[in-house]
């Protein structure tokens, strides 16, 4: 039985063709997907090597129902060590791109990974000055309201 | 945070699950995430999902120890805090411990009183 293959276009127009069942971990695509039947999608905001690790991801997590029995399907001890694998292999702006395309595309469980990769990664820095350089943010604080907060988190007797 | 365009909810959805010990940091990084950790109702989140903790008292010290098991790194295991007299340069005797929700209420060899809320390293003493 031949597969039903959607075609996904990047930002600079690169075409990816992919099987539906893939796609279709995206809720939005798998809404599209039954609206307009037989398009393809463009995604314009998404770089081709976003879109590249997106595709990456679904394939992974494809659940296969053509009763093919458990030679496709990971186990989720495996798949759970291969997202942190996938995660870890990214550097922090496309790590940060790539959550944002879960978040348009609507897939909870790459959303979920990335998040949490974030939230590691801001729970491993040291103090705020190494928050601030490791996700580029400016510090808006003056010096007299740094100190304010200080005390705020002290009760001397 | 790194990219203008990331959503406030997804901001706040991440910081929420970094651990409540990290709140001293995640306060003064900036304006935005000092305002959020006021929010009750980022708070309310905050608490839905809270960290592994751990208290140890040993040699009349206090630790607070944070586990990570849902975390990426889940393998990350240290001290978090410690109790300290915020006066006295030197550390406090704790003898006994007694917990009530996220506060510990402690009692020191000179029998006095101290509270510690180990999530911010808060802590006031009881005067007698």
């Amino acid at each position: 039985m031949s597969k039903k293959m959607i075609v996904l276009k990047s930002s600079e127009g690169v075409s990816f063709v992919v099987e539906e069942a893939v796609a279709r971990q995206s809720k939005i695509i798998s809404f599209l997907v039954e609206e307009f039947p037989d398009r393809e999608l463009p995604l314009t905001n998404m770089t081709s090597e976003i879109l590249r690790k997106t595709i990456e991801y679904c394939k992974k997590h494809v659940v296969e129902d053509d009763g093919g029995g458990d030679s496709s399907s990971s186990s989720s001890g495996d798949l759970k060590e291969w997202d942190v694998k996938f995660v870890a292999e990214i550097d922090q702006p496309r790590l940060m791109d790539l959550l944002m395309a879960a978040n348009y595309l609507d897939i909870p469980s790459l959303l979920d990974v990335t998040c949490q990769k974030v939230a590691d990664t801001i729970a491993a820095c040291n103090d705020e000055k190494e928050i601030r350089a490791t996700f580029n943010i400016e510090n808006d604080f003056t010096e007299e309201e740094v100190e304010a907060i200080r005390m705020e988190n002290q009760y001397p007797i | 945070m790194v990219t203008p365009k990331l959503p406030w909810e997804l901001e706040s959805e991440i910081l929420s699950r970094v651990p409540i010990t990290s709140i001293k940091q995640l306060q003064l990084t900036c304006k935005r995430w000092y305002a959020l950790f006021k929010d009750p109702r980022f708070i309310k989140k905050h608490f839905r999902k809270p960290p592994m903790q751990m208290i140890l008292k040993s040699h009349e010290s206090v630790y607070l120890f944070s586990f990570s098991f849902h975390g990426i790194n889940n393998q990350v295991t240290e001290v978090t805090d410690k109790l300290k007299s915020l006066k006295d340069s030197e550390d406090v005797k704790i003898s006994k411990i007694f917990q009530c929700e996220s506060l510990f209420l402690c009692t020191t060899e000179d029998n006095r009183l101290v509270v510690w809320n180990p999530c911010t390293g808060q802590t006031r003493w009881i005067l007698s």
